[in-house]
């Protein structure tokens, strides 16, 4: 069962997975949403693989409560065992899946990254800003457009 | 019989048996191109033998012959003792016997009782260079009065087959010459893989390490952020983070630069016919901001469109218009001519387009510097910048098969002077992973065919560079040449 976000997304607060190999951005993306005031839930996954773990719910992501489906996805392009690129294209040839928001958070600005993430069907791509400020505006334009201004598609907490 | 000393110093000769040697005849097969020769002479002359006879320092070696019986003819040569042909040789000129038996230089001559050599009528045959090789001879086997006719085909003769020899030896020459070049060729090539393979490591470590760099520098920036963001900080502490990040900074521009170089590797393919003006104009509206009045300043003459990477030419303008704004003179207005004729180097024709100020300049002495990576000429709080920005357009230049040098003297202003191919060059340069266009941080919504700035507005003022800190305290050791 599918709800519908609106403007006042706000009230259903899904959650936000970040896949990103680094502990440090980790750590600062967290700061930097929480300096924005980003209430939804953060979940934090170390690779692509242990991405597409958690969103088939395999292995220690097994409890749906534990490891909410997430209404967004913040996914670093360059990571072991699997890549963002490949992460990437396996979410969006999940037919359960491809309606997650995945937006490309990584430090490259290789033309080619980013023509390859569209090409995969990536919702947006953005370059880590290199300052602590920049990361938290990156963090409040998110916040602006994907968790007031759109519409995106909310599954029920509990399917699978 | 007569020893071969005593035939003169010319059959031993050695620049003549090298000579010899060089044609290449002795002890190959018989071939048509000269028995063709022997044969038609044995029937103009009307003889039973014509040899074709090359003499070296101790036997004859018939390259030709017609009419020999067939024992002789398979082993094709005779030792000197044997020779009347030595005698051609010796005197370098026709040697004539009526009979043998009565001549008496030839009398005792092996030949007369072992091959029945009676008459004798031989001409010199000469290489190319006119070294004596050997005779082209008719023999009878009775006694005859050679004929000035005779004699004169003969020499016709000999004269064709130094023709042959001639051109076999041309031939030869400049199938040598073509494997010499095919072999520098070759190595030329091979030499030239290595190079590209060696600049592509260094270019792909260039790109790398700059890459990998800017990542843990990214963390101190940030992390050095969250401490700024510390309440109760001691005032001290507070300027040396100030410091800290305002070198961290530093280092960013300098890697995202060096970042830039190293990825102009190759001209993007392919390229695209671009209209100078408008990237000129483009430049302009791009830098107004930074330098307010630029674009009364600028005065364009009309541009030439050339063949190149939009991207790249893009980035050497704004490159070049900043170059001139920031180092402007403070007491005149600031004035940009830009203007284009048609010139000829080594007769390739280039568009020249020269960008030329009126700033501060610089010393005669300093032209080829400017474009070094990295380098300055000025206090970095007196200009800012890496140091890279003319570095940066000479490689895009050189991208495009042009060239960019610069003319300046202090005070007065700097002219620098781009050439461009008219005609694009033939060369294609296979893009490498990093050739394509770059940019720098940007947010990227949507739109994958958006907006792309090129590669060197790190520094622009309208780029979306999140938030690179304005270094609050200058920094001290800041001295540069």
């Amino acid at each position: 069962m599918i709800e519908l976000t609106g403007n006042m997304a706000g009230n259903i607060p899904f959650s936000i997975l970040m896949a990103d190999d680094d502990p440090d951005d980790r750590m600062l993306a967290e700061e930097a949403l929480a300096e924005c005031r980003i209430r939804n839930r953060m979940q934090f996954v170390e690779d692509g693989e242990a991405l597409l773990d958690y969103l088939k719910r395999r292995g220690r992501y097994k409890d749906p409560a534990a490891s909410p489906r997430p209404g967004l996805i913040l996914l670093d392009w360059n990571m072991p065992r699997k890549s963002g690129a490949e992460a990437l294209q396996e979410i969006k040839s999940e037919p359960d899946l491809r309606s997650i928001p995945v937006i490309v958070l990584t430090t490259s600005n290789a033309e080619e990254d980013i023509a390859q993430a569209y090409q995969l069907g990536a919702n947006s791509y953005i370059t880590k800003p290199v300052t602590f400020d920049g990361l938290v505006e990156v963090m409040r334009g998110l916040k602006l457009f994907w968790l007031e201004i759109v519409a995106i598609p909310l599954p029920d907490q509990h399917s699978v | 019989m007569q020893s071969e000393l005593s035939v003169g110093g010319e059959v031993t000769n050695p620049q003549r048996l090298a000579a010899l040697k060089r044609t290449g005849l002795p002890d190959t097969p018989p071939e048509p191109a000269f028995d063709r020769l022997t044969a038609l002479a044995r029937r103009t002359l009307n003889v039973p033998v014509v040899l074709l006879s090359l003499v070296d320092d101790r036997r004859q070696f018939f390259k030709s012959q017609s009419g020999l019986p067939d024992s002789l003819a398979s082993i094709r040569e005779t030792p000197l003792s044997h020779s009347f042909c030595r005698y051609v040789v010796a005197g370098q000129s026709p040697f004539s016997v009526e009979d043998a038996r009565q001549h008496p230089l030839v009398r005792d001559n092996g030949a007369v009782d072992d091959l029945g050599v009676i008459a004798y009528l031989g001409v010199p045959l000469r290489d190319p260079e006119g070294q004596i090789l050997g005779s082209f001879c008719a023999i009878d086997h009775v006694p005859r009065h050679w004929t000035t006719d005779e004699a004169a085909s003969l020499t016709d003769f000999a004269d064709l087959a130094r023709a042959e020899l001639t051109l076999r030896l041309a031939l030869d020459e400049a199938r040598k010459a073509q494997e010499r070049l095919c072999r520098a060729e070759r190595a030329m090539r091979q030499q030239a893989e290595s190079c590209q393979r060696q600049h592509d490591a260094l270019q792909e470590f260039v790109s790398t390490a700059s890459h990998d760099l800017r990542e843990p520098l990214r963390k101190i920036l940030q992390f050095g952020n969250l401490i700024r963001r510390q309440p109760g900080l001691p005032p001290s502490a507070g300027q040396y983070l100030e410091r800290l990040l305002a070198a961290g900074d530093r280092m960013h521009r300098l890697l995202a630069d060096l970042l830039t170089y190293s990825r102009l590797a190759s001209l993007a393919q392919p390229t695209r016919p671009v209209y100078q003006e408008r990237v000129v104009a483009d430049a302009v509206d791009i830098l107004e901001a930074r330098y307010p009045g630029l674009r009364t300043a600028v005065r364009v003459a009309p541009l030439p469109t050339v063949e190149g990477d939009p991207n790249q030419l893009h980035q050497l303008f704004v490159q070049l218009l900043d170059n001139a704004g920031k180092f402007r003179r403070t007491d005149v207005p600031l004035l940009i001519d830009i203007a284009a004729e048609p010139v000829c180097r080594g007769q390739v024709h280039y568009w020249q387009v020269t960008v030329r100020d009126n700033g501060i300049g610089f010393e005669a002495g300093h032209a080829e510097r400017i474009f070094g990576v990295f380098e300055r000429l000025h206090a970095r709080e007196d200009f800012p910048g890496t140091g890279m920005g003319l570095a940066i357009c000479r490689r895009i230049a050189e991208r495009h098969s042009g060239t960019l040098t610069a003319t300046g003297a202090p005070n007065v202003g700097a002219a620098f002077v781009l050439l461009l191919p008219v005609e694009p060059s033939e060369k294609v340069e296979i893009a490498d992973d990093f050739a394509d266009k770059k940019t720098n941080a940007r947010v990227v919504s949507g739109n994958p065919e958006g907006v792309a700035p090129p590669p060197n507005f790190a520094s622009a003022p309208n780029t979306i560079d999140v938030g690179v800190p304005t270094p609050v305290v200058s920094p001290t050791s800041s001295e540069e040449r």
